[in-house]
């Protein structure tokens, strides 16, 4: 009896959930009226292609904002949490094979991340899947050639001030409109030049934020892998 | 507004360059600069308030396009209690608990989600500002070296993070059912249903109302005092405090009574969290759990769905804030955070002011006549039995007897003039005066009508 | 009968195993690992109800037809992001607490 408790309670749920979701979550493909305005209005509204990116960077950009802040905030607390662990370790580092490789490697992952942040706007990417990309580079030096060799290549502190960088740039975006009276994170309304749709230069501060969010997530990221993976004391 | 815009930049920029920064010294300047900043900027808000409230959507877009943002009386009152028990915490920490590693950018973190969670009518949005208090406030609880405390963090972090996953099942009914995330655009399109259910849900264990309490007590016992005071104070009825806005504007069940069962989680929930903390044995435990009481207070005033007993549990969730940071920054201060008889009896004579803070904050916790905590269980009584719901309203007055009754000894310790007493018994005369306060609570009100009528 | 109607059940079905995995763990590292498999549900739950099969990704120029919902891809990068947060956040607890726990013993057998 103890032992199918758990199941009996899950099943208990499930039934419940299927009840609660059937008609709104679970069944139907029709688009809400909100989501029906972006599809149509989006790109004469925020200048760019992916509509995705439209509603993150623009739209919901407040959202996004936060959500930053809680990688940022992860990072602080993973940082916080493994700081009594002794810093870098010299040794470390796989096989020849291995470490002949992933130099290799690492041209072609950044210039994909870079893509991937830059045309966000206009294909499928965006800043936080090219910072995502970006710190994997992080976890294959670690795993390459040690900890150690990490820490010197780009240290914690260089980070943490990337970090800083990013976000303060994400903040002045936001506070910027004020200025001209706009809300905060204004874009073509408070005068920010959205472009031609279609065009590298379109969007307003779309791109510039998108890029301020890769050098953030990329080095909150990095910083979560260099912590978790640095060697215990 | 541009106040609201820098109470929110100005906390997570501030988070962000604090990460940077390695010296205790500037870090602290930072954080004290960042607390003041923050409480200019509310001035300026409550100075250019009106009693509708304002609003102003992030984006300059029309509200259910984008992320309203509003400043209206609650989010005055909740900021401006995150604004002073922040500031508390941060001039109590005198062993820079708060300052090791990047501990103070978390500690500005958790003021910028609580400003926006606070102020936003998006559901997605409340969201997120949970999440983001939920990540800086987690790891906070862990002490460096202290065991305890990482498994109560581990724990803390599982509870958040599963009702954050039933809440945003919920916000994906909600949204799906009607093609909007605005709370006021969801109301007016008739979403609700199980769905909000699902929200609620989430929303109470991250207030940590019966039954989904037991992540609590561990998390708030084994922080360091000055982080349990803003969990308890400022964190834990904010999930009530979102609830609030979903019941204000018509998202409700599609059958069954809302208000019913919000009253009755309510009453268990005090009824609990006062029997439990009557049991414990270490200071900041019992605190934890009778945090788990005063948010079945609030909820009771939430369940109401008057805009008297609305008014009540806001002003009840002020009061409480205020009173619970305060015991637990004086428990620091005073060495009762160990078990009962460790503690050092008689410790209110030397330090006269933390005591007569702990004791001023405990006489409204149990709401001792003339104190604000008396006017905000009067207010919440008196709602209850207008809607002539008699066995709530009861189970309030009992828990006042059962508050007084763990916190008397408490209270005798810390002023007891003999030093050797170790012994943490009852006082004979506790349930007299126990049961006369209980009297007096009856008769009182009629006495003070006069006074309380002009409070709406 | 279109295959994608089918994903918000999947989703279900993997947050209900996450969850049945929450409950009868004790190790750590599992516990973190079925809150992954829980969060993954509730996301894919949520992206698959955004369209249906044969609609394109809302990036206009690309797609011919019809295109699915954008908001709700938007709103499940910013959970996913969250979720990966907490995930990290999680290991390092269970980490931090393993070696305490480590310290302890071989503090007692000392």
């Amino acid at each position: 009896m103890m032992r199918s408790f758990p199941l009996l309670l899950i099943a208990a749920l499930g039934l419940l959930l299927v009840f609660a979701l059937g008609d709104s979550l679970l069944t139907g493909t029709e688009i809400g009226p909100v989501a029906q305005h972006y599809l149509d209005n989006g790109v004469a509204e925020t200048g760019v292609y992916n509509l995705v990116t439209a509603v993150l960077l623009d739209y919901r950009a407040l959202d996004t904002l936060l959500e930053s802040a809680v990688i940022f905030a992860a990072a602080a607390a993973v940082w916080s949490l493994m700081q009594q662990r002794r810093l870098p370790d010299a040794e470390g580092g796989l096989s020849v094979a291995v470490r002949t490789l992933i130099p290799r490697l690492l041209p072609l992952l950044l210039v994909y991340s870079v893509h991937l942040a830059l045309f966000g706007h206009l294909t499928p990417g965006g800043g936080f899947q090219g910072g995502v990309v970006l710190s994997v580079v992080s976890v294959l030096l670690i795993a390459a050639f040690g900890t150690g060799y990490e820490y010197r290549l780009i240290s914690p502190n260089t980070k943490s001030r990337l970090e800083l960088l990013g976000g303060g740039i994400l903040v002045v975006i936001a506070l910027a409109p004020l200025v001209v009276g706009a809300a905060l994170l204004t874009n073509g309304g408070a005068g920010f030049p959205l472009g031609q749709p279609g065009s590298l230069f379109s969007g307003g501060t779309i791109p510039v934020l998108s890029l301020a969010i890769f050098v953030k997530v990329a080095a909150a990221f990095s910083l979560i892998l260099y912590s978790l993976l640095k060697k215990g004391s | 507004m541009p106040g609201l815009a820098f109470m929110i930049f100005g906390a997570l920029l501030a988070a962000f360059a604090a990460g940077v920064l390695e010296d205790y010294r500037a870090k602290r300047i930072l954080m004290g600069v960042t607390l003041f900043g923050y409480a200019a900027a509310w001035l300026s808000l409550v100075w250019g308030s009106s009693p509708t409230g304002q609003s102003l959507t992030a984006g300059g877009w029309p509200r259910h396009l984008g992320i309203e943002l509003v400043v209206d009386a609650p989010f005055l009152a909740v900021t401006g209690l995150f604004a002073a028990i922040l500031a508390a915490s941060w001039a109590a920490d005198q062993d820079g608990l708060l300052l090791k590693g990047k501990r103070s950018s978390l500690f500005l973190a958790i003021l910028a989600g609580l400003t926006v969670w606070a102020a936003n009518r998006d559901i997605f949005t409340t969201f997120v500002a949970v999440e983001l208090t939920g990540a800086s406030a987690y790891s906070l609880v862990a002490r460096p070296g202290h065991l305890a405390s990482y498994r109560a963090a581990f724990r803390y972090l599982i509870f958040g993070s599963v009702g954050g996953l039933i809440m945003l099942l919920g916000i994906g009914s909600l949204y799906y059912q009607s093609g909007y995330l605005n709370i006021v655009h969801l109301g007016l399109a008739g979403a609700g249903g199980l769905g909000l259910a699902l929200v609620a849900a989430g929303l109470l264990t991250k207030s940590a109302l019966v039954p989904f309490h037991t992540w609590l007590p561990e998390a708030h016992s084994h922080a360091p005092a000055t982080i349990s005071a803003i969990l308890s104070g400022a964190l834990l009825p904010m999930g009530i405090f979102t609830l609030a806005r979903l019941v204000q504007n018509g998202i409700s069940l599609a059958s069954g009574r809302l208000d019913l069962l919000l009253v009755g989680i309510g009453a268990l929930t005090v009824l609990t969290g006062h029997a439990w903390a009557g049991r414990q044995t270490e200071t900041k435990r019992l605190l934890a759990y009778s945090s788990v009481a005063h948010m079945g207070y609030i909820l009771c005033g939430v369940g109401c769905q008057t805009p008297a007993g609305l008014s009540a549990a806001l002003l009840h969730l002020v009061v409480h804030g205020f009173s619970k940071a305060c015991a637990f920054l004086s428990v620091g201060q005073l060495n009762l955070g160990g078990p009962r008889p460790t503690g050092r009896p008689g410790a209110g004579h030397h330090q006269p002011v933390a005591g007569a803070a702990f004791t001023y904050a405990v006489a409204n916790l149990i709401g001792l006549p003339l104190t604000p905590g008396f006017l905000t269980k009067y207010l919440l009584t008196r709602t209850l039995v207008e809607r002539g719901w008699l066995v709530p309203a009861i189970v309030l007055q009992v828990g006042t007897v059962l508050a007084f009754l763990y916190y008397w000894p408490l209270v005798r310790y810390l002023w007891s003039p003999n030093k050797s007493i170790t012994s943490w018994a009852c006082p004979p005369g506790g349930p007299w005066l126990a049961a006369g306060l209980a009297l007096a609570s009856l008769w009182l009100p009629r006495l003070f009508s006069v006074l309380i009528a002009s409070i709406p | 009968m279109d295959v994608l109607s089918l994903g918000p059940w999947v989703g279900l079905a993997l947050f209900l195993i996450g969850l049945y995995g929450l409950l009868t763990s004790r190790e750590m590292t599992r516990i973190v690992m079925n809150l992954t498999v829980a969060e993954s549900g509730v996301i894919f739950a949520l992206v698959a109800r955004a369209g249906s099969g044969g609609q394109g990704a809302p990036i206009v120029g690309n797609a011919a037809g019809s295109m699915v919902a954008p908001l709700p891809h938007a709103l499940v990068l910013t959970a996913i992001v969250i979720g990966a947060s907490l995930t990290a956040l999680g290991l390092s607890l269970a980490q931090g607490t393993h070696e305490l726990e480590r310290n302890a013993g071989s503090g007692e057998e000392q």
